[in-house]
């Protein structure tokens, strides 16, 4: 039994760790998507925007996924803990 | 619910809010956090000056310097907070349940030596139980300063591998 609790609290601290990733990850994303759909729109250039658009929405799909897999691991650490 | 407050503006005053909105995107904690992080170093730097030559300028300069951070620290505290919330959506993990107990224990103990400096300056003059204690706070200053810098570093240059 004691074993077991003490798997889970590891297991709670390494999806932690997981958590704190993402949450210093997202940001990152979401200031490139900025970057990107600035440098877009101070470019004349119609080919070189579209790029960089296409550069900002993939970076928004980046915060996209991550966001979900934060929401995951949020859910099932709460469930762990519940357990516990 | 995280509490978007540039957005109740520009909901409440559509053109007016502008640089209000503007203000509150301000990245504040990284133009506060600074003081504490230069100036507490450098006024401990300066007290082991005083003690070494007991110069008066050494004195003020080291107390001058430590009223300064003392007063930026909390200001540091509550702007970093204030990111924590907005930019990292308040999730309590280590690295920044470290950095608010830290900030907080740094407010404390720094504003224990100033206050302590202040009253007493006679302080390091004296020989005993009490200067050491003194002193020994003030490098605890310095250790907090250091390992507060180093989660923050981790925080803008990422996290080691």
């Amino acid at each position: 039994m004691k074993d077991q609790i003490k798997s889970l609290q590891e297991r709670i601290k390494e999806m932690e760790k997981v958590v704190e990733v993402l949450i210093i990850a997202i940001p990152k994303e979401e200031s490139s998507y900025k970057f990107y759909l600035e440098l877009a729109n101070s470019i004349e250039h119609e080919g070189s925007r579209r790029m960089f658009i296409k550069v900002a929405n993939q970076e928004l799909a980046h915060k996209g996924m991550l966001e979900m897999e934060l929401k995951k691991l949020q859910q099932e650490i709460a469930s762990l803990k519940s357990e516990r | 619910m995280r509490t978007n407050w540039a957005e109740i503006l520009k909901k409440i005053f559509p053109e007016k809010t502008k640089i209000k909105i503007g203000l509150l995107n301000i990245p504040f904690h990284a133009m506060f956090v600074h003081f504490p992080t230069a100036l507490y170093p450098v006024a401990i730097f300066f007290l082991f000056l005083a003690l070494l030559s007991d110069k008066d300028s050494f004195h003020n300069s080291y107390f001058y310097l430590m009223i300064i951070a003392t007063l930026f620290t909390p200001i540091s505290h509550f702007t970093g907070i204030h990111e924590w919330k907005k930019k990292y959506r308040g999730v309590r993990t280590h690295i920044f349940i470290s950095k608010i107990r830290y900030g907080r224990i740094l407010i404390l103990v720094g504003g224990l030596c100033t206050t302590w400096y202040w009253f007493y300056p006679g302080i390091l003059d004296n020989t005993g139980v009490l200067n050491i204690v003194f002193i020994i706070l003030n490098i605890s200053i310095l250790l907090l300063v250091g390992y507060l810098g180093h989660l923050g570093g981790k925080l803008v240059y990422g996290l080691p591998h």
